[in-house]
């Protein structure tokens, strides 16, 4: 902005602190909501300051929850969320690096049908999987919610589009110092890769981590849930009756993981997003 | 068409001064180059006149008008910056035309101008193109249409040469000035380039720290530098400086140090020479050689010779040309040659 | 773009790509090609055996006024989630750009809604608007108006709307801000100087360069208000009232798993993946083109 008179910096700043309150208070709302009992939201208006219960509740929540304590639904969220952040940073990486440093009969069929799977979302393909993973055994199971989730078009992309820009002396000088391909690769382009590799890895932890719908259908037993899918267990069919200040708690519980990863790692955050994206 | 004033002109970042009160009358036409090196404020003093930065302290005028509290589309000037900063998505042509549709000036009327100077800078052929199809003193031309369109009454120019290469600059420095004398537009242009400052300006700036240290023409800044600073950029070879204990007979009361030009050195033998030392190197230039002399107290002195490269380590001896020696004193300033 | 420099083995190649391969054809291509074979068959009200029936589930489909009306609800419903998220995201990105020391700390602000699952996002909204004890429901009571989301089409869609839009304005913001801060400040200035007021230079110079994020950010949002808001539609509205939030992927997941009609299921997961294979290409397409200033 070139103009620097007037009211206009003023307003400005205003505008967006009055953005920045309307984008936090759902969260606002819901904090106060795990703080108070449930008679103090089943009488609105509910307060806006919260209140006192806070340990009751999330300790409630964390040893009793609804139907599933949040303890458990924490552990199976990591476990998911990791195991397919994991799973999918190391097969993709792999993918890559094959794809990119070997010349191989079938090279072009793998890259276009590792292409193709960009357009085959989870929701376009929900039925047929999961009669896959019944047959094979994966209900409620880690494996059955990770696996279907791992292969990931986009990771793969990336790392090719990254070893793409890294120079070929690398590759010659590790040749004529003697190193075989999986000794360039552990030595030579994983270290050099790190920060992509860690920018990617926020990315897919909030995306593995946010996952509703597969886990969802994939787990019928309560002590499978995660806890972003398993929110919507804890309301029963009539919701007045819902247990409000649990599942607020519960909520917090849930977004603490992903926000906290996106603050604290935000610079990261911002050239995962936006590297994955190109 | 006007005359630009800057009045005890102040600007300071929170609690840092960076501009320690500047004071220049521009003349109706004149141009006038102010220079300096990396971070002496020059370009914040430009960016101030265009109202691009605010002044703490002091009065700006253009055309008699103080213009401080003006926003910059309110001062009638123009700019051309230093990486022209074309609007990439339009021709030329709406490049050339752009401040033109905004003061709602009749479609005819735009068009003369545009034509007027895609004329006067060669730019007729390129007219439909977009900026990232142009070469860089291509794109120059059209940062230098744009303002020139405009019919201001003053022109700004922010380091415009920087981004070309050496032989464009020394050819679009002579059309600057040859469109600034035809057009007759006032105009501030700022460079870090001495060179350029010499060739073009009416008057010199010679700014240093935020303090403007010398106003002049041309070559009374380089015959009669007014501070150690002025002496040492205005010029290359740059000025010897040496200690008074070299040449007594010049050393007035007070003077610290002594300023003398290569090309008012000569190379005569060692014996009985005014200053004498041994050969440290020579850099041949072609018509002309640079002697660098270490003399006894170590210090080098350059001297332009038109003969051919000497022996390292040769004894030498250098005469002085009368009436040539710069005294400083130890504040820096000029003092009165004794 | 080729390696100009490889390595060579025989087998070391494909053990690389084994394992993508091996869960891309088991989970992906297996389940598609599934998609597509039970498309065309009509399984027995027991679920016994299945009846080929060719094209008729397809067919069945675009003559199936639920089916049309879901359409018409999925274009509402992404128009609206795109078109509200990317303009209060562009707003306050412009607005942060302005800001030339505490675009920063406003981004950090601004960003982390990204982080919150679609679902969460969900039961946020669904317990502020909660017809009985919601705070908004309270508010607006207290102004005369009566909210009920749970009998009010528009209100359901407004408020998974609303919800949907609210995660997605982070992201918007950061690609619009980044795209902002990319444009020059002296080709702002230039057009300052000729004469351009703030309004007069936004929509004249920082728009048009603004387009290729914009244009980005477009099929991105249609994507994600197509696919990744099932969550919220879930946990809101489950799809109602009637089927007035049903959008093309809740009525695949209605249909399939609780209404357990495998063929129509099958058939409109096949259709939506003619969708996904569009948006996907334009995308593709799109990014090839990108202009560069």
């Amino acid at each position: 902005m070139v103009e620097k008179r007037g009211w206009g910096m003023v307003l400005t700043h205003l505008v967006l602190i009055l953005g920045i309150a309307l984008v936090c208070f759902p969260i606002w709302f819901a904090f106060v909501a795990s703080t108070v009992t449930q008679a103090d939201i089943v009488r609105p208006p509910m307060p806006l300051i919260p209140g006192p219960h806070l340990v009751e509740n999330y300790a409630k929540a964390w040893n009793e929850g609804v139907n599933a304590p949040v303890s458990t639904m924490l552990f199976n969220s990591s476990v998911m969320a990791l195991g397919i952040t994991f799973g999918k940073l190391a097969i993709s990486i792999l993918s890559a690096f094959a794809i990119v440093y070997f010349r191989f009969p079938g090279r072009t069929l793998c890259f276009w049908l590792i292409f193709l799977t960009l357009m085959l979302p989870v929701e376009v393909r929900i039925v047929p999987t999961y009669e896959i993973a019944a047959k094979l055994n994966m209900l409620n199971s880690y494996p059955g919610l990770i696996l279907p989730l791992i292969a990931s078009a986009t990771a793969t992309f990336l790392f090719r589009q990254l070893f793409m820009t890294i120079p070929d002396e690398m590759v010659e000088a590790a040749r004529i110092d003697g190193a075989g391909p999986m000794r360039f690769f552990w030595d030579i382009l994983l270290p050099m890769s790190r920060t992509n590799i860690a920018a990617l890895f926020v990315i897919l932890f909030i995306y593995s981590w946010n996952q509703y719908l597969w886990p969802l259908l994939i787990t019928t037993e309560p002590k499978m849930n995660t806890i972003v899918m398993g929110i919507k267990q804890m309301f029963p069919s009539g919701d007045d009756w819902a247990d409000w200040p649990v599942i607020m708690a519960t909520a917090m519980l849930a977004m603490l993981p992903p926000v906290a990863v996106v603050v604290f790692m935000q610079r990261l955050f911002v050239k995962g997003l936006i590297e994955s994206e190109k | 068409m006007a005359t630009i004033r800057l009045d005890a002109v102040r600007k300071s970042y929170g609690k840092t001064q960076v501009i320690h009160g500047v004071d220049l009358d521009v003349a109706d036409g004149e141009l006038i180059v102010i220079v300096g090196p990396s971070g002496c404020g020059k370009s914040t003093l430009l960016r101030m006149v265009a109202g691009l930065e605010t002044v703490t302290a002091g009065e700006i005028s253009i055309g008699g008008r103080v213009v401080n509290a003006l926003e910059p589309r309110e001062r009638d000037i123009a700019m051309v910056f230093q990486n022209y900063a074309l609007y990439p998505h339009m021709s030329v042509r709406k490049n050339l035309a752009y401040g033109l549709k905004i003061a709602k000036m009749p479609g005819d009327e735009i068009e003369r101008r545009v034509q007027k100077a895609a004329t006067m800078l060669q730019l007729g052929d390129y007219l439909d193109r977009k900026p990232r199809q142009l070469s860089g003193g291509q794109r120059q031309r059209v940062a230098m249409g744009r303002a020139i369109v405009r019919e201001p009454a003053a022109f700004l120019f922010d380091e415009p040469l920087s981004n070309l290469d050496a032989k464009l600059r020394v050819q679009m420095r002579m059309e600057i000035k040859a469109l600034q004398r035809e057009l007759g537009v006032t105009s501030l242009y700022v460079t870090h380039d001495q060179v350029e400052a010499m060739t073009m300006a009416d008057r010199v700036v010679v700014m240093n720290g935020g303090i403007a240290e010398q106003i002049g023409p041309p070559l009374e800044v380089y015959r009669n530098p007014a501070s150690l600073f002025v002496a040492g950029f205005i010029g290359s070879p740059p000025m010897n400086f040496l200690a008074p204990s070299l040449l007594p007979d010049f050393a007035g009361a007070g003077a610290t140090t002594l300023g003398i030009r290569p090309e008012h050195l000569t190379l005569v033998s060692a014996e009985g020479a005014p200053l004498s030392g041994r050969v440290a190197f020579c850099e041949a230039l072609g018509a002309d050689t640079l002697v660098h002399v270490r003399m006894n107290d170590d210090s080098i002195l350059v001297v332009r010779s038109e003969g051919d490269p000497l022996e390292t380590g040769a004894p030498v001896g250098m005469a002085v040309e009368p009436g040539t020696v710069v005294t400083f004193g130890a504040d820096g300033r000029r003092t009165m040659l004794a | 773009m080729e390696k100009q420099v490889t390595f060579d083995s025989r087998w070391l190649p494909y053990l690389l790509v084994a394992p993508q391969l091996a869960v891309t054809l088991v989970f992906f291509f297996w389940p598609a090609g599934q998609a597509v074979w039970q498309s065309m068959y009509l399984p027995d009200p027991f679920g016994l055996s299945s009846q080929f029936v060719g094209a008729e589930n397809f067919t069945y489909l675009f003559g199936d006024p639920y089916y049309r009306a879901s359409f018409v609800t999925t274009a509402v419903f992404s128009t609206l989630v795109t078109l509200v998220s990317m303009s209060v995201a562009l707003f306050l990105a412009v607005l942060a750009d302005r800001v030339i020391k505490g675009s920063g700390a406003y981004r950090t602000l601004l960003i982390w809604p990204y982080a919150v699952a679609p679902a969460i996002a969900g039961v946020l909204w669904l317990f502020m608007f909660n017809p009985s004890i919601g705070v908004a429901t309270y508010w607006l009571k207290g102004m005369g108006y009566d909210w009920n989301h749970v009998l009010n089409g528009g209100e359901a869609m407004g408020l998974v709307v609303v919800a949907s839009a609210w995660k997605q304005i982070s992201y918007n913001f950061l690609f619009f801000l980044a795209g902002l801060q990319a444009i020059p400040r002296s080709v702002i200035e230039a057009a300052a100087i000729d004469g351009a007021t703030f309004a007069r230079r936004f929509w004249t110079i920082v728009f048009p360069l603004l387009s290729p994020t914009t244009f980005f950010l477009l099929v991105v949002n249609v994507v994600y208000a197509f696919f990744e808001t099932f969550a919220v539609i879930h946990t809101i509205t489950g799809g109602g009232p009637q089927q007035d939030t049903t959008i093309l992927v809740y009525k695949v997941f209605k249909d399939g798993f609780v209404g357990q009609d495998l063929g129509s299921s099958a058939a409109q997961s096949v259709i939506l993946l003619f969708l996904v294979g569009i948006l996907t290409i334009v995308q593709f397409r799109f990014i090839e083109r990108r202009v560069h200033y």
